[in-house]
């Protein structure tokens, strides 16, 4: 499949602190790609350099075939950005914001008028419409960037943690919008939340520390664990010291913590689960529970010293 | 694109238009009340102080209002709104940007000239024909772009409202008290008078005071301003593409 966003051996620094350090990743036409990542791990450095708030200081990055560096403009053009942070312009509108900026993207005044009514329309703000940002929550504020992001109809849509503060009502309505739109559409979202990571993307990158650590499809990603397991199990009480020594004392268990009156580890073998099983109902056991490892495991593992 | 800039900026500043209106009417007819009276019983001069004194209203004014609506505007949109970011990533040139907040800045100073000659040459029973003010306004041009310049750039930087407050109490005090808009040159030490003769923007002043004497008008602080402007605005610009991408 044909690439949509290119990045090659990217690096950059600020203050000197390393943002990003030789970071390399594609994302195709028409799929939809998530960056998942802790604080400061570098997702929003990699969603402003696309669309030009920041410049790199080393490496290629390319949207559509067209260079960030020297073809910035066409890039924007074809690209909408919704950023982390509120930028609304608080001396305009809601209707002014989405007109004023669907036409800073070429759209004729007709054109973009009709394409923030729309938008209000299907996100269900058209009552805010003639309304200053200020007068709003903080959910409509992003429904609006939402709807800002998407007015002039780009053929690349960047989002930085575009569910952050909607309710659920507006999440699946976000979703809905996103899930329309990604056969046409390339999209590349970064996000902490891991379910809609796991439901909507197509490929997910793991970033840490300003480089990637593991990229894939969801089922590739999960595959790398080899069947590891999480398991969990409450007792009536928080366990007692020697039964944390006898289970780290069992072979093939991974990363046991106590969390107030449970226990938590991870093992690929059924059979040392059942040894700690046996052990832990001697101990006041009064509930378990067990998973497949999935994206959040995963992410714990990979930064924050590995699930080995 | 810049267009569209332009028409974000109309729409903003329709909202405000009565303020606006009040300060374009309060500006000149308060330098007339506080500078103008009060020292016209103190300077003495060949002609009518107040008349003499017009022209600094209109440069004070319109070099004041230029400046103060770019600084503030261009504060605005890089330190306190997160809206840099905002039309940065739209397909907008750093260099559009600046040129919005430098046209808007000349075209309210310029209404404000607009308002503050008539105003005067009503205030002080004197007359102005339609070429002198004409004239009058050519060589307004220049200096209110360069206050919209000097804003635009000092913008880019300042953070602070104190800071802001600083400036713009500095640029009152060089445009009313320093460059010879209020007080004659005479009065002051002729090593300072040698050097103010040489800022263009001083010779501007000189030249409306002529305009309004009917003596013949220099035009050498216009060239000179223009010149100094295009500097100011490419040194301007190329410090908005080192500053506004990080």
């Amino acid at each position: 499949m044909e690439a949509s966003i290119t990045f090659k051996a990217i690096g950059k620094t600020f203050r000197n602190n390393i943002l990003l350090s030789d970071l390399s990743f594609g994302v195709e036409k028409g799929s939809t790609f998530v960056l998942i990542g802790e604080n400061g791990a570098g997702k929003s450095v990699v969603l402003k350099l696309l669309v030009g708030l920041m410049e790199k200081d080393a490496g290629m990055a390319y949207i559509n075939g067209k260079d960030i560096s020297t073809r910035g403009d066409e890039i924007r053009s074809i690209t909408g950005y919704m950023p982390q942070t509120i930028d609304l312009d608080d001396e305009l509108t809601v209707l002014e914001n989405l007109v004023i900026f669907g036409r800073l993207h070429g759209l004729s005044p007709c054109e973009a008028h009709s394409n923030a009514v729309d938008w209000s329309q299907r996100l269900k703000f058209e009552n805010n419409l003639a309304r200053m940002p200020e007068e709003l929550s903080y959910g409509n504020k992003r429904l609006i960037q939402f709807a800002r992001a998407l007015v002039h109809d780009p053929e690349v849509i960047i989002l930085d943690e575009p569910t952050k503060g909607l309710d659920p009502h507006s999440r699946t309505k976000v979703w809905d919008i996103l899930d329309n739109l990604h056969q046409h559409k390339t999209i590349l979202f970064a996000t902490q939340n891991f379910a809609e990571a796991e439901r909507y993307a197509d490929r997910i990158a793991i970033l840490h520390h300003g480089n990637i650590k593991m990229d894939g499809t969801l089922e590739r990603l999960i595959e790398t664990t080899h069947g590891l397991t999480r398991y969990r199990l409450s007792f009536s009480e928080p366990p007692q010291g020697q039964f944390m020594e006898k289970l780290k004392a069992f072979p093939r268990i991974l990363r046991p913590q106590v969390k107030g009156t449970e226990i938590e580890f991870y093992s690929r073998e059924r059979k040392q689960f059942f040894n700690v099983l046996e052990l832990a109902l001697q101990y006041e056991l009064e509930d378990m529970d067990t998973s497949i490892c999935r994206l959040h495991d995963l992410f714990i593992g990979l930064t924050d010293g590995g699930l080995e | 694109m810049l267009k569209v800039l332009l028409y974000r900026d109309w729409l903003k500043y329709k909202k405000n238009s009565i303020s606006l209106l009040i300060i374009f009417t309060m500006l000149p007819m308060l330098l007339h009340l506080f500078l103008s009276i009060p020292l016209s019983s103190i300077v003495e001069l060949d002609m009518r102080y107040i008349n003499w004194a017009a022209p600094g209203i209109w440069v004070t004014s319109s070099g004041l209002l230029a400046f103060c609506v770019s600084v503030l505007r261009m504060k605005k949109i890089k330190h306190d709104s997160g809206q840099l970011d905002a039309l940065l990533k739209t397909p907008l040139r750093n260099g559009e940007i600046v040129f919005s907040v430098i046209i808007i800045g000349t075209i309210l100073g310029m209404i404000q000239a607009l308002i503050s000659i008539p105003l005067t040459v009503m205030l002080n029973n004197e007359y102005l024909s339609i070429v002198q003010f004409f004239f009058i306004l050519l060589q307004l041009i220049p200096l209110i772009s360069f206050y919209a310049i000097l804003g635009t750039l000092l913008g880019i930087f300042i953070k602070d409202g104190i800071a802001l407050v600083s400036v713009i109490l500095l640029i009152f005090l060089i445009l009313a008290l320093s460059i010879g808009s209020f007080l004659p040159l005479e009065n002051f030490p002729i090593e300072y008078v040698d050097v103010v003769n040489m800022i263009p923007l001083s010779l501007i002043i000189n030249s409306c005071q002529m305009i309004i004497q009917n003596e013949s008008i220099l035009y050498s602080g216009f060239f000179l301003t223009i010149l100094f402007n295009i500097f100011l605005l490419l040194i301007t610009v190329a410090l908005s593409y080192k500053t506004f991408r990080k």
